[in-house]
């Protein structure tokens, strides 16, 4: 093993344990910071796949924007401590986590039985991929549309933030 | 590393968020883990898009991003309306749509 696989070893086990501290966390505003952690830590696995935009995205959208928005209505609503939302059948967290461990093997067995094994080395010519100006260049030419409509979108979600944030309803 | 550490690393992403879903009772928590699922999504189409060198995986995360910002956006907005109108967040007790 060389330093990089153990350097990714050890970004991919930070990742897990921040989602796990996420879900267990009882207080809001350290599951916020487990997240936080959880997404920095997928930017880095990002710019270990040579995926520079998307890592950068990646910081800036989650890490800046939505982050900021949750934290904003946990302090809006003063919903810090969720205790007393807290899950009082036993019988559903074990049923959700049986489910969850089933779900994880199942999948860990297809990833090993498919196709995916065989391949285990980036490609050399993959380090021009994820730079800005490869990106760019796909996504104004064959992507178009699809960029132009994710903007129609991000403006009827602005509009519908408004107007349901804004509203009493009768 | 090979592909499948990567792929197996989502998965396990992927797993958390659906026990979050399943356990927990607070809608900004629900609305939390669906973001962390999207996120071992988003690590497999990079991973992919990395290893067969294919830009059109990335660039459906760029997709994905600003769909999760939109949804993110509305959700709250949702979760302000509920919380004004005094339905409170547990969705166990939220069923003003049941029939």
């Amino acid at each position: 093993m060389n330093i990089e696989q153990i350097f990714s070893l050890v970004v991919g086990v930070v990742a897990v344990g921040s989602a796990i501290f996420m879900i267990a966390s009882r207080n809001m505003v350290m599951s916020i910071l487990g997240m936080i952690l959880n997404f920095l830590c997928l930017a880095i696995l990002y710019l270990n796949l040579n995926a520079q935009f998307v890592a950068v995205m990646q910081v800036l959208v989650y890490a800046g924007g939505i982050i900021v928005l949750f934290l904003f209505v946990i302090m809006l609503l003063n919903v810090r401590d969720k205790g007393h939302l807290a899950n009082k059948s036993k019988f559903r967290t074990l049923l959700a986590i049986a489910f969850g461990t089933g779900f994880l093997v199942e999948m860990i067995i297809l990833i090993f039985s498919s196709a995916s094994t065989r391949i285990s080395f980036l490609p050399s010519e993959a380090a021009q991929l994820g730079t800005v100006e490869s990106i760019g260049k796909v996504l104004y030419t064959d992507y178009l549309l699809p960029f132009e409509a994710v903007s129609f979108l991000l403006l009827a979600a602005i509009i519908g933030a408004l107007v349901l944030a804004k509203k009493k309803f009768k | 590393m090979p592909l499948n550490y990567y792929l197996i690393l989502s998965v396990i992403l992927f797993t958390i968020g659906v026990v979050g879903v399943l356990t927990q009772r607070n809608v900004i928590m629900i609305f939390m883990c669906i973001e962390l699922m999207m996120n071992g999504a988003n690590l497999t189409l990079v991973a992919f898009s990395a290893f067969l060198n294919n830009p059109a995986g990335q660039i459906f995360v760029f997709f994905v991003i600003a769909v999760a910002a939109a949804e993110t956006a509305v959700g709250l907005a949702i979760i302000i309306a509920m919380f004004r109108n005094k339905l409170g967040l547990n969705i166990d007790e939220i069923n003003i749509m049941k029939w």
